[in-house]
């Protein structure tokens, strides 16, 4: 049998949770939620049909992935972008670390825009140790790295830190005087980074969409590190998790828009970039060499598998910013990369249940991750489904006062014996009651009895 | 490549279902002007602006970077101080999306990428006819050159959820239809 997991749970990490963060994550996963109806229903005239239209088209995506990928691959080449295939978090740090040693040989900067597979291969680390000076460059990610912290959110990663935390940091790094005003905290960090992208002989970005039947890379952002890290440089390395294909461009209206606006509400991201390869010889800028690397890292078994339809995501974050759960522990309590209902069911699909086998805990079903899902991923099912597996892979117990529930409510005997002494269980000190009765008090029977009316009624 | 043929042995084999095909997009029916009028609401809510060629001068009064068609469009000669110093880039452009107060980059001779990036400002010229309604419209127009939407000035809300404009690329962007 497999080992329980001893690292926290996500419950009692939740407990550990201040409430400056929880307030923090609250308040901008609320203003996020808000603003995404209103742009949406600008963008579609009717979002039920365009969300149905997307995950339509993902799941062909889902159906069809070997040949995409022939077409993608095929394309990419011939726009001169260098494919490269990765079975695992350790190839794909090999192949990119060797195309480094390419292209920098004695080491130097390389600017990396946000990317949520490097961040699932752990990819700086890696390049660190190789001797290479690893720059964040997206305003978030870069807070998170001066501060040894990891993201908490797959759209705003320092969405549980606030701008004194901020002020500090920079502070520290010696990036200007401390200031509480976020517009001069993006000044010093734009003074900082400018002198990054300008040293760097290598961009690292991740990959919204691949586009199989042009072979080009598509990047959304709204800062302009992502243009910078992927134009600067000499080299542009992007890596991928294989489902993000969509076959043309025709799709993508649909889904850039439905990822602009559930994700910030945007009508559509600052900069739309779509990358048809390196510099070509009339052209005066951009990479010289463009690298694609297509990471695999246990998508394939999820293809196969009963949680295939997560693959359907394009990491908006709105599952995240409306979930109960989230917004009261925040990111770091799924003890992943991919957090709140996504990483609840992403995470321990890629990782194996006895990994991660309490994290499909983390939700109270209330359904809202799939009612905002731009594509219509049927999260609470899976995470049914996950804790189903997962007791039954015996890595997960029932907690011991379900356990004594079920034993009591399925028995009539049993049943009734348990109501006569619930008024004594308000009286005890018990560890049963503990969860409950932390932040609400235990009901008084009231009136008269139920059953005694009932057997007494003539 | 032992990866590559690892990966596809366990994949899925090819489904038998059908592509489903988006609906056409609306046809346009509206005048350039109609366009430019409701380009200019999307992009004024971003905190851009549209302005005539003539409104340029004080804009132009400090160090720029123009770019080929640009300074053709203006009457100047192209290029002024280097990229990462100029505190204005001024770029043509292939196209102005309406819908959303996009305009659409495609790189090429004497069109440098940096030029829309680096600078606090960008102006951007375009040719009065080149507008469309939507965005599937400037899709289906794409050319097969590296290619950038730009939908307002670079910001980020990462700091609290406090916008801020300007944090990598420009704080201002202007349009010029020409």
């Amino acid at each position: 049998m497999a080992k329980v997991r001893s690292k926290p749970s996500v419950e009692k990490f939740a407990r550990g949770v201040s409430a400056q963060t929880t307030e923090s994550v609250r308040s901008a996963s609320v203003s996020k939620t808000d603003a995404r109806i209103p742009a949406l229903k600008d963008a579609f005239a009717d979002l039920s049909t365009a969300r149905n239209q997307a995950a339509q088209i993902k799941d062909y995506v889902l159906d069809n992935i070997s040949n995409l990928l022939v077409q993608l691959e095929m394309k990419c080449r011939l726009n001169g972008i260098q494919v490269h295939w990765a079975r695992d978090a350790a190839s794909a740090r090999d192949i990119i670390l060797n195309l480094c040693k390419e292209a920098a040989p004695s080491g130097g900067t390389i600017v990396k825009a946000k990317s949520m597979a490097s961040e699932e291969i752990h990819l700086n680390h890696h390049l660190i140790e190789a001797g290479y000076k690893v720059v964040e460059t997206d305003l978030g990610e870069y807070v998170i790295q001066i501060d040894n912290d990891t993201p908490s959110h797959i759209v705003t990663p320092i969405i549980h830190k606030s701008k004194r935390q901020v002020a500090k940091s920079f502070e520290r790094e010696g990036l200007g005087p401390y200031t509480e005003s976020p517009e001069e905290l993006a000044a010093q960090a734009r003074r900082h980074l400018r002198a990054r992208f300008q040293e760097a002989a290598i961009g690292i970005s991740g990959v919204n969409f691949a586009i199989a039947e042009s072979g080009r890379i598509v990047l959304v952002e709204n800062e302009g590190n992502n243009r910078l890290s992927t134009t600067a440089p000499d080299t542009h390395i992007a890596i991928m998790g294989l489902e993000k294909i969509l076959p043309s461009e025709a799709d993508l209206p649909l889904f850039l828009r439905l990822l602009a606006g559930s994700a910030t509400g945007q009508a559509l991201t600052v900069y739309t970039h779509l990358i048809s390869g390196p510099r070509r010889k009339d052209e005066v800028d951009g990479p010289k060499s463009v690298h694609l690397v297509i990471l695999d890292n246990g998508r394939a078994k999820i293809l196969n598998g009963p949680y295939r339809e997560i693959l359907r995501c394009i990491r908006c974050g709105a599952c995240l910013n409306v979930c109960p759960v989230y917004r009261q522990v925040s990111g770091h309590a799924y003890q992943h990369v991919y957090s709140g209902p996504l990483g609840a069911v992403l995470a321990p699909a890629l990782e194996g249940i006895e990994a991660l086998p309490d994290l499909a805990k983390a939700s109270s079903l209330c359904g809202a991750c799939e009612e905002v899902c731009p594509v219509k991923i049927p999260i609470p099912r899976m995470l049914l489904q996950l804790r189903d597996e997962a007791v039954r892979k015996g890595v997960l117990k029932e907690d011991i006062p379900w356990s004594m529930y079920s034993f009591g409510a399925t028995s009539g005997f049993r049943w009734r014996m348990g109501l006569k002494m619930l008024p004594m269980a308000k009286a005890a000190k018990h560890p049963m009651k503990d969860g409950w009765t932390e932040f609400r008090e235990l009901p008084t029977k009231e009136g008269r009895d139920f059953r005694k009316w009932w057997n007494g009624r003539s | 490549m032992a990866d590559r043929d690892d990966i596809f042995a366990d994949l899925p084999p090819a489904g038998r279902k059908a592509r489903i095909p988006l609906p056409p997009p609306p046809l346009p029916g509206y005048t350039a002007d109609a366009l430019w009028k409701l380009f200019a609401v999307k992009l004024e809510a971003l905190n851009g602006r549209v302005l005539g060629i003539d409104e340029l001068d004080l804009i132009l009064s400090r160090p720029y970077f123009l770019d080929h068609d640009a300074a053709a469009h203006l009457g100047r000669a192209p290029g002024g101080v280097p990229i990462w110093e100029a505190e204005v880039g001024v770029t043509s452009a292939d196209l102005a999306i309406a819908e959303t107060g996009t305009v659409l980059l495609s790189t090429g001779p004497g069109k440098p990428r940096l030029a829309s990036l680096t600078p606090v400002m960008h102006v951007v010229i375009i040719p009065r006819e080149k507008i469309v309604a939507t965005l599937a419209e400037a899709f289906s127009r794409l050319s097969d050159r590296t290619t950038v939407l730009i939908t307002g000035p670079s910001r980020t809300a990462d700091i609290e959820g406090v916008l801020v404009r300007g944090v990598h690329g420009p704080r201002e962007i202007v349009v010029v239809p020409v």
